[in-house]
């Protein structure tokens, strides 16, 4: 790992802003929770979705469609014992992220990241604070409860 | 101090040694300039080529400098290390007059010279490489998590930031200080 490592933050931020535009929306949400100003760079960015989804039933999923008709989705994996989740205060165990290419790409890239130390409700405000929608519907978020 | 060839570089700048592009081409003498970093070696590039930095273009043109005057007056970039540079040139010459591809493969791997050739490449104003350059950093978190993109990355966290924060703001406030007691000093 140690070879891996640049010092990305002692570019110029207007480089830096330069690379984030560069990276995909996966990697841009990662980056969006390293730290706080981080947080403040990826919001900086106004990064474009036509349409955003929650989905919550026994467990929760953000999906959403970009400008360039990708799609991501965020599904979030409750306690295996617990079996549900009760609250959107509760903590789920890890996030998996995937990204499809396009809308037939069925396949898509998938990532596991840890649950970042945040609740279901902090999942969402975080997500909705970084992707900007653009769509015809006003709202930037559709909730759909299912059983 | 070197001497190279069509990267070009040289303590004493020497003739030009291009071959001419095309014989049935009409002859225009290609104009050449000479560029040095940091370590003072001279590489001697083709306007052609240079036209890619924004930042050399302009010099050019307001200067408008003959060939004698641009050999006996290399545009000094004392921020920009050797090695780097002779990248720079290396790059502008085997880009020059071709349509840049939409991928690069030949930029340092090494990530210290990768972060000396991006604030290069960003001084000198040369839009396509920077691109290219941005690439290549991005690629180092493709598909990582957070937790990686902080160490890839090497991000302070929320703590050392805030750190940070507190000691710049100290340091100016010195200078201030500083600068106010000098300003009082002056008045009397």
């Amino acid at each position: 790992m140690s070879e891996q490592r640049f010092p990305f933050r002692r570019l110029p931020d207007d480089i830096c802003l330069k690379v984030l535009k560069t990276t995909d929306y996966c990697e841009m949400a990662g980056y969006s929770l390293v730290s706080k100003k981080a947080h403040s760079m990826v919001k900086s960015l106004r990064v474009p979705i036509t349409r955003g989804k929650i989905l919550v039933a026994s467990s929760m999923e953000i999906r959403l469609i970009t400008n360039d008709l990708r799609e991501i989705d965020f599904n979030f994996k409750v306690p295996e014992n617990d079996g549900e989740m009760t609250s959107l205060n509760d903590l789920p165990v890890r996030v998996d992220v995937s990204m499809k290419k396009n809308l037939t790409d069925w396949r898509g890239d998938k990532v596991n990241w840890s649950n970042q130390g945040m609740s279901f409700e902090q999942w969402i405000q975080h997500i909705s604070s970084i992707f900007h929608n653009e769509g015809p519907i006003p709202s930037c978020f559709i909730l759909i409860m299912q059983d | 101090m070197s001497s190279t060839e069509q990267g070009t570089s040289s303590a004493a700048p020497a003739e030009p040694t291009t071959a001419p592009e095309s014989a049935a081409a009409p002859e225009v003498p290609e104009s050449f300039y000479y560029v040095h970093g940091k370590d003072k070696v001279v590489h001697k590039v083709s306007a052609g080529a240079l036209q890619h930095s924004a930042l050399i273009h302009g010099m050019i043109s307001n200067l408008g400098y003959t060939e004698e005057q641009a050999k006996a007056n290399p545009f000094p970039f004392e921020n920009i290390d050797g090695d780097i540079l002779q990248m720079v040139v290396d790059w502008c010459n085997q880009h020059k007059g071709k349509p840049t591809p939409p991928e690069d493969t030949n930029l340092p791997k090494q990530k210290e010279k990768l972060f000396d050739l991006v604030l290069a490449v960003n001084y000198l104003e040369i839009k396509e490489l920077l691109t290219y350059c941005c690439k290549q950093v991005a690629m180092m978190v493709k598909g990582k998590s957070p937790e990686e993109i902080r160490e890839i990355w090497m991000i302070p966290t929320d703590a050392e930031d805030e750190a940070a924060e507190k000691e710049a703001k100290k340091r100016a406030g010195k200078e201030a200080a500083g600068e106010t007691a000098a300003a009082a000093g002056d008045a009397k």
